[in-house]
């Protein structure tokens, strides 16, 4: 229970910077990563820099507790921001990429990131987007945005990116 | 627990072969004793060849030694001399060898044939006085040297114990040491590291055709994760799969050429089978959880896999034929990465406490769990060797993680990469002829 709190209180705290430096965080890595499927793999987009920010243009990234999938209060609300950004750019497609931290095995993060994309698209899709307008992708543990083996570092890593596709 | 487990190791060794009569018993004590003391003279050699005798020499009990079969007796007890004298002779002085406390003798010839290099060998039960076996080699390179003392070393190995020794054989594993996760190969030991792919992406579970001459693996190239096949002869990797939907961890059957893998499709993760052509493709879980993670049985008609069906990663069995489904994990809130064992004893697993995995040993049918490795650091993603007697994985005892070996019994722990990125992902390969 104890660490589901500090969890929490964490996760608020990864939130509050991601979203206090929303756009400058974004320092326009948002554009190199707005191709993602026609990259060669994550080794040419940030894994390897050590992380990058993420989710491109006027999207927020959205987070997720330990081995969850279901979406809080904080996650709903900027769901909520990323479907009014689509509303307004009714020609862009977006590609939702869920991402875990680096507990727990390979295969099954690569499972779990799916899901966490999934959840979003269908709340996406209860708002009204269309879900032909929603790619969803996967990439497990392999591309966290923070690197480090604390709590705050998975914290950050356990999230659906958002990218202009 | 572990006597237990040597218990099991013991009689598969004593009915694991057709020549079972003729094998000596192998004494294994609950604490985890080797089974014979060796002595391994220094070859005869045939002019050209001297130079190989002592590389030869070190390969091979090396090998031996890799086995946990044998311990290698120190040659300066020897009361013999060192090397062979006159290979071929009807007998040899038993007593002698034996009150050096060698249990077997291997002698042998070394030469050179027309540029290729012959070794034959006898290999004598030194208690009974008898001899156990001989055989002859050709290899058509020296470079093949270390490659003949390892399969001369599995053949010994087989001849005592009734099951073939793997120093012979290959791991396929992942590393970044390049700066991104490629797929390479080393040999048993962790010698002579190559890579197999070089694609720049990200590379994960790597898995070998039944004849070790292809490799399936899971590649982020061409954005998404999928499932590509390698032929390593030819070094061009090509899709399994025509499907637009993330695919990934293909697993080669053991006696056939269907691939076990997960798909991604209509927001549902499952596990899927097909041929090794691309065709056939079967799902075999219908379950709104994540099915993924299969191991086949060495009978190709059981899959274990990972469901999270009750809330929690745990293990389960799948009778492909009835389509019956089995718990078989109960213990801890986290368990995932089962591997079969080669002769369907054991079903190798990771189980998670904290943020840790540790690995454990579970009876299939029982249900019997043991522990093989417990450390607080983690350690995950277990890997047979083909005769069984050892499991390779990757731990970050030391920081990044590495591979290591482990014998059965909980023994000879061995780390195999050092200083090669983080290395993750092991699949050892069949043997290779």
């Amino acid at each position: 229970m104890f660490k589901r709190i500090l969890g929490v209180s964490l996760l608020a705290v990864a939130l509050a910077c991601a979203s206090g430096g929303g756009s400058g965080s974004s320092m326009g890595s948002g554009s190199e990563r707005a191709k993602p499927r026609s990259d060669p793999g994550l080794g040419d987009r940030g894994s390897r820099s050590g992380g990058v920010e993420i989710s491109s243009k006027k999207f927020r990234s959205v987070y997720f507790d330990f081995n969850r999938s279901a979406l809080q209060r904080r996650a709903k609300q900027d769901l909520n921001h990323n479907a009014q950004v689509l509303r307004e750019r009714t020609n862009s497609r977006v590609e939702i990429q869920g991402n875990c931290d680096e507990r727990g095995t390979e295969e099954y993060n690569l499972a779990l990131g799916m899901r966490r994309a999934d959840t979003a698209k269908r709340y996406l899709v209860d708002l009204g987007i269309s879900p032909s307008r929603i790619d969803t992708i996967s990439f497990g543990e392999e591309n966290p945005s923070v690197r480090g083996h604390s709590e705050s570092a998975w914290a950050k890593n356990r999230r659906d990116d958002f990218v202009i596709r | 627990m572990g006597r237990r487990l040597w218990g099991t190791a013991l009689v598969l060794l004593l009915v694991g072969g057709a020549r079972a009569e003729d094998q000596l018993h192998v004494e294994i004590h609950g604490s985890g004793g080797r089974g014979y003391q060796i002595a391994v003279q220094r070859f005869i050699v045939s002019e050209g060849a001297e130079e190989f005798v002592e590389p030869f020499y070190r390969e091979l009990a090396n090998a031996l030694e890799f086995s946990s079969v044998f311990k290698v007796v120190d040659p300066e007890a020897f009361l013999e001399p060192q090397k062979t004298q006159d290979f071929g002779a009807p007998i040899i002085p038993c007593d002698n060898w034996h009150a050096i406390g060698a249990d077997a003798l291997v002698e042998g010839r070394l030469e050179r044939v027309r540029g290729r290099l012959r070794a034959r060998f006898r290999i004598w039960d030194v208690l009974r006085c008898r001899q156990q076996g001989q055989r002859e080699y050709l290899e058509d390179v020296p470079e093949a040297l270390s490659l003949l003392a390892r399969r001369l070393a599995d053949e010994i190995v087989e001849r005592f114990s009734g099951r073939r020794g793997a120093s012979a054989t290959q791991i396929a594993f992942v590393s970044d040491v390049s700066g991104n996760k490629e797929i390479y190969v080393m040999e048993a030991d962790g010698s002579n590291r190559r890579r197999v792919t070089d694609n720049g992406s990200v590379n994960l579970f790597p898995s070998w055709s039944p004849d070790g001459s292809q490799l399936v693996y899971t590649s982020l190239r061409g954005g998404g994760f999928d499932v590509w096949t390698l032929n390593r002869g030819q070094g061009q990797s090509k899709r399994l799969l025509r499907e637009p939907h993330q695919k990934y961890r293909g697993v080669w059957a053991p006696q056939d050429g269907r691939i076990a893998l997960t798909m991604h499709r209509d927001e549902n993760t499952d596990l899927f089978t097909v041929r090794k052509s691309g065709r056939g493709l079967r799902r075999l879980t219908t379950a709104r959880s994540i099915e993924n993670a299969p191991s086949w049985a060495p009978d190709g008609r059981r899959i274990a896999f990972v469901s999270d069906r009750t809330g929690s990663p745990q293990i389960y069995i799948k009778q492909l034929k009835s389509g019956e489904e089995r718990r078989l994990t109960y213990r801890g809130s986290y368990n995932a990465s089962p591997a079969w064992s080669p002769n369907g004893d054991w079903i190798a697993f990771a189980a998670q406490t904290g943020s840790n995995f540790d690995i454990y040993l579970i009876e299939p049918e029982s249900g019997y769990t043991t522990p093989l490795v417990v450390h607080p650091r983690s350690d995950e993603g277990p890997a047979w060797s083909p005769d069984g007697r050892k499991v390779v994985f990757s731990s970050s005892r030391r920081g990044r993680k590495e591979l290591y070996q482990i014998d059965l019994d909980g023994r000879n722990l061995r780390r195999v990469t050092g200083d090669f990125g983080n290395c993750s992902n092991p699949a050892w390969s069949p043997w290779i002829d």
